[in-house]
């Protein structure tokens, strides 16, 4: 009995996160022509060119083999890479839309951390993107490898992974108490994420120097670390090694906005254009 | 005439350099946007041509030109046309177009010359910069040749400014600000690559229904290949086509503006 209602007393406590989620994807559902097409004509174009730019390169190399990925390897990373892409990078410019505006205040107000409050909403829209990407989802399914101990780390990288893609990007947008406009900054970090990353192309396929400084960064627990879980190619001793430093990037970075935003709310005038 | 809407734009610009003065720092960070979009492009070719000698039958010294030409064509857009096309499609969302409607000039001049992008014109001169260099080291050109590549780049930006157009003119009938944009955005993609590297299915899309070829890729193709004449008059054809076209589209998009906002 007693068990019971602790456990009710812990849901009702952080009742107001599911809201947050559910609100967030009926906020996505809105324009449902949009929600279907965005999802399905922009992840598989991105996914589609990658192709067609590998098969060109596997013919005219005369290789089956580049940088240890065959054909059909390179088709795996960028599927699962897309659709890592699409469900976990944040929406541009969330918070520092409403500073701009000044509609942050509301924010001070709430009995909750406004931290908390923001990841909530990026669940709901994680949640959202996964329902778009169905689909391919189940496409990805077809490259993963599914050993319980495959499945159990996949969930620890991929909740790394996306812990990542919200802290950095929170982080650059924490600018926007400093400066007006940060959709620049954003639209840079999209970039960086993309290249060092492994979006744009495996790190594998980068000069061996290359490859070991990008392992070293924050973005490779964002998308190659995960793709490499997902898909069997990392061994244990790797995976503990790179999501070791993955680790270390979030903690510092949650670390780095606890400061900032220590600094920042007074600057925050409430004044918005 | 044509001097009272020179004047109007000149107007305009002067109105986006005192705008650019007001967020300095936005200036900056938009700079540093697009050379993270060159660089990121280049080292992308870079690494492609550590695994193969070539791409699509074209070098790497080719597809740098490509890539250069590509960075020139999108310095354009993201000077002339972007803000413009964002700002449309949130006055139609939100009924302000009227505004542009009432003004004693054409909307169409109105909507797609209003802003100025300031930093991103110094990044087109950092774009022609890597198109100057990537075209020097390439070797002799012969003059008709850089002539007809120029002509077809004119072209190519004339097409750019057809298709952001026809995107943003879909906010007349979805309603929503962000409209199909990210289509555009992807479609875009497959102009950031050689032509030649498509399937011949795909590459007449792209050259004809889509002509995301003829922005950057036909014009450098026009550079070394025999067939120039017959590229730059197909690239000429399929962008009178998307003129007349959406001359059409406008006027009816016109008549389904209802001026209701949310």
């Amino acid at each position: 009995m007693h068990a019971v209602s602790h456990w009710s007393g812990i849901f009702s406590r952080y009742a107001w996160c599911l809201n947050l989620v559910s609100l967030q994807l009926r906020k996505k559902l809105q324009y449902r022509f949009e929600f279907w097409l965005e999802a399905l004509l922009g992840s598989l174009g991105k996914f589609f060119l990658a192709y067609i730019v590998w098969v060109n390169i596997f013919a005219e190399s005369g290789s089956s083999v580049i940088a240890g990925y065959t054909l059909s390897d390179m088709i795996a990373y960028y599927l699962i890479g897309v659709v890592i892409n699409y469900i976990l990078a944040p929406d541009w410019c969330v918070l520092s839309e409403q500073v701009y505006r000044g509609e942050f205040s509301k924010y001070l107000l709430y009995p909750v951390s406004f931290r908390a409050y923001f990841f909530s909403q990026y669940l709901g829209k994680c949640l959202a993107a996964s329902m778009q990407s169905s689909l391919l989802l189940i496409g990805c399914l077809y490259f993963m490898d599914f050993s319980l101990l495959s499945l159990g780390v996949s969930v620890i990288t991929l909740g790394v992974a996306a812990g990542l893609f919200f802290a950095t990007n929170f982080l650059v947008e924490m600018i926007v108490f400093w400066v007006d406009h940060v959709w620049s900054l954003v639209v840079s970090l999209h970039f960086v994420t993309m290249m060092l990353g492994g979006l744009l192309m495996p790190l594998e396929t980068f000069p061996y120097w290359a490859s070991w400084l990008t392992k070293l960064l924050p973005f490779n627990g964002m998308v190659a670390l995960p793709i490499a879980t997902l898909t069997g190619r990392i061994s244990m001793d790797a995976w503990l090694y790179q999501i070791t430093i993955a680790a270390a990037w979030l903690i510092f970075f949650n670390w780095l906005i606890a400061r900032v935003w220590n600094k920042a709310k007074f600057k925050y005038a409430g004044v918005g254009i | 005439m044509t001097i009272r809407y020179l004047r109007l734009y000149l107007a305009t610009v002067r109105f986006a350099w005192s705008r650019s003065l007001e967020f300095r720092l936005e200036f900056w960070f938009r700079i540093l946007m697009d050379v993270l979009f060159y660089i990121l492009n280049i080292i992308f070719f870079e690494v492609l041509y550590l695994h193969s000698p070539t791409l699509g039958g074209w070098t790497k010294s080719q597809v740098m030109i490509f890539i250069t030409s590509v960075f020139v064509v999108d310095a354009v857009r993201m000077t002339f046309f972007v803000d413009n096309f964002w700002r449309f499609r949130q006055s139609v969302a939100d009924g302000k177009f009227d505004y542009f409607l009432i003004k004693p000039a054409s909307s169409l001049f109105l909507v797609s010359t209003r802003y100025f992008s300031v930093a991103s014109c110094v990044n087109l001169l950092i774009a022609f910069g890597l198109l100057f260099s990537a075209l020097s080291s390439y070797g002799p050109i012969s003059q008709g040749a850089m002539l007809m590549y120029i002509a077809g780049m004119l072209n190519g930006i004339l097409l750019i400014f057809c298709m952001q157009l026809l995107f943003a003119i879909s906010v007349f009938w979805t309603q929503s600000p962000d409209g199909i944009e990210e289509i555009l955005y992807v479609i875009k993609r497959f102009g950031e690559r050689p032509h030649t590297i498509y399937h011949p299915l795909l590459r007449f899309v792209f050259l004809t229904v889509v002509p995301v070829s003829l922005f950057a890729s036909v014009p450098t193709e026009i550079l070394f290949s025999e067939n120039r004449v017959w590229l730059l008059l197909g690239s000429l054809t399929v962008s009178a086509c998307a003129v007349v076209g959406l001359r059409i589209l406008w006027k009816r998009a016109l008549l389904n503006y209802s001026s209701a906002s949310s």
